[in-house]
């Protein structure tokens, strides 16, 4: 679960353990050494003492303090020196425990040189030198446990960032692929079937005309006939609703294009407007496929809201609006009005659905209320920067 | 209607064939001249720079670029250059998304609808003076929309509107009609006003109520 940091990064990390670790070793053995500094008092003079004795005890307990103090400084200085928290385990003990048995030995020297002892036992001195070696290696172990454990919690860090990045890379690069794919099929059902379309319609015209000079039936002419008609149909009709569908007409020129033209689409006896703010229409423009995706998404949403106006609301009226706001830092907002029959008991729109998931994805929400024209709303809010987040 | 100088154009089309018989139709015309024909944007747009050229006849889908991103384009360094867009779909909308003081010079024309050389030839002679040309059977089939200031016309109003955006003068319209000028100019008075156009006697009051007929008309029967 290495994950490959810059030379940067992993400076900086070397120098946060370092600073985890002397202020954690530091903070452990200072205390240590105040501690057993007053204790000391206590622990060699069995008799009680009063206030008055201990600050007679004074002159040496600055000695005391001090040598504490100085072995807490060489431990620190020597963790640095050899860099102890970048060791391999069994190197990193071996010094912990050479840096505590040299403080433990420094410190009780210092304390002889100070006489704090004017004549030390054995046992006072094993005592003095084993109980700050013990001190120094718990608290070196407990600091580079805890540097470790900072460590590894970074690394989780990292990782998790670094698969977050890789998740909406890899949607990026799928909605970019979809873009593509959309748009080449929208295009030949544009460019190529429509063009072979057209020339097998103008070949049944002619055969018509060949027919109804050459004296042919009818009947049959007049089939020559429907069959044109029907293809004109399927050409003018059903490919460009399929290529529509796949493509929305002039979402490339823009939004506010793409919107107008929808609205035009619609039955004459439709009183329909589509009002596109410019600024709104600014904000997602641009080719890739982050921009283009969203002005599908919206797009879709206007075509959703009005087809269901139309077939299930029975609405004479629509508005559709889109507006930049720039009190909810540039949202762009989307509303569909219409004087329909309004939101059944349970609002389900399943077309909704989809184009809800795919407004979800770039950061939109949807949401189905009564409008004020007295039928349906559909308000849709999105990121006016789908790419930022 | 004699042009006094003749009108050089620059044609941009990627069908082979569809480039050829508009080429050839341009060069045999008196008062045309086919300054060059190419097949990308690119090339178009290099050409403009360096061709002197009075109409830029562009198809919409090209395969290097959109004919009307390359006409506004062109546009913002020559406003009295004239275009006219050709396409395969009904994409008239475009003209829509043009800024007000953008809108002179431009025609469109269907190639689906049986626009006819005389059409052609209008088209390019019309945005050559900064006037437009609307296809006349995309025109025909548009029907006012509910609600909108359009279907407050009436139907004789209608039909002069419709006319104005065929691209014909007040003289042509009172012939086709059979009115007299003077009537015509009354119709379109009333459209005007209807339309909230500012008539200022000149060509944009124009395009700007014909541009009214391309939003709030409807494509087929209401």
């Amino acid at each position: 679960m290495n994950t490959a940091v810059s030379p940067v990064v992993a400076d900086r990390d070397r120098h946060d353990d370092l600073r985890v670790l002397l202020l954690t070793a530091g903070a452990l053995m200072l205390t240590f050494a105040i501690g057993s500094t007053v204790q000391a008092i206590f622990v060699f003079r069995p008799i009680r003492l009063t206030i008055g004795e201990v600050i007679e005890q004074d002159p040496l307990l600055p000695a005391r303090l001090f040598a504490g103090v100085a072995a807490v400084g060489f431990v620190l200085a020597a963790a640095v020196l050899v860099r102890l928290n970048e060791r391999r385990p069994v190197p990193m003990l071996a010094w912990v425990a050479a840096i505590s048995v040299l403080a433990g030995i420094g410190r009780h020297l210092l304390q002889l040189l100070f006489g704090v002892y004017p004549r030390p036992s054995l046992e006072t001195t094993t005592t003095e030198v084993v109980s700050a070696c013990a001190v120094v290696v718990v608290s070196l172990l407990l600091a580079l446990l805890q540097v470790r454990t900072r460590a590894q919690l970074r690394q989780h860090e990292r990782a998790a960032a670094e698969h977050r990045t890789r998740a909406s890379l890899a949607l990026a690069e799928l909605a970019a692929e979809e873009m593509r794919v959309r748009r080449e099929v929208a295009e030949g059902l544009h460019g190529t079937l429509q063009g072979r379309l057209v020339m097998a319609q103008s070949s049944l015209t002619a055969l018509a005309r060949r027919g109804r000079e050459a004296g042919w039936a009818k009947s049959d002419v007049g089939r020559l006939e429907e069959l044109r008609t029907e293809l004109e149909t399927v050409r003018e009709h059903d490919v460009r609703e399929l290529s529509q569908l796949l493509y929305p007409v002039g979402i490339d020129i823009g939004l506010g294009h793409a919107v107008r033209t929808l609205a035009r689409r619609v039955p004459a006896d439709i009183d329909i407007t589509a009002d596109v703010a410019p600024d709104a229409d600014d904000a997602l423009d641009g080719s890739t496929s982050r921009a283009v995706s969203a002005r599908i998404a919206l797009v879709r949403a206007v075509e959703e809201a009005i087809t269901n106006a139309l077939r299930h609301g029975a609405a004479t009226t629509i508005r559709v609006l889109i507006r930049l706001d720039e009190a909810t830092a540039g949202r762009i907002r989307l509303t569909v009005d219409d004087d329909g029959t309004g939101l059944p008991a349970t609002p389900r729109w399943n077309g909704l659905a989809r184009t809800a998931d795919r407004l979800e994805l770039h950061g939109g929400t949807v949401a189905l209320e009564d409008s004020p024209l007295g039928g349906a709303r559909l308000r849709v809010e999105l990121p006016a920067r789908p790419g930022v987040r | 209607m004699e042009a006094e100088h003749v009108i050089r154009v620059i044609l941009v089309e990627d069908q082979a064939l569809f480039r050829s018989l508009l080429g050839d139709l341009i060069r045999h015309e008196d008062g045309f001249a086919l300054v060059a024909a190419t097949a990308s944007v690119a090339e178009a747009r290099a050409l403009a720079a360096v061709r002197p050229v009075d109409v830029m006849l562009l198809d919409i889908e090209l395969p290097d670029g959109n004919g009307f991103a390359l006409g506004r384009s062109l546009r913002a360094t020559r406003p009295d250059l004239g275009i006219v867009l050709l396409s395969g779909h009904d994409v008239m909308d475009l003209l829509l998304s043009l800024p007000a003081s953008d809108r002179a010079g431009w025609s469109y024309l269907s190639k689906t609808t049986s626009t006819s050389r005389r059409m052609l030839l209008r088209a390019l002679q019309a945005s050559a003076r900064g006037a437009s040309v609307l296809d006349p059977e995309l025109i025909a089939r548009l029907t006012p929309r509910r609600g909108s200031a359009l279907a407050a016309l009436t139907p004789r109003q209608l039909d002069a509107l419709r006319r104005v955006a065929e691209g014909l003068s007040n003289a042509a319209i009172a012939r086709e009609m059979g009115i007299s000028t003077h009537s015509v100019d009354n119709l379109l008075n009333a459209v005007y006003t209807t339309l909230g156009v500012r008539d200022d006697g000149d060509l944009n009051s124009r395009v700007a109520a014909a541009l009214h007929l391309v939003r709030d008309g409807a494509n087929g029967p209401a």
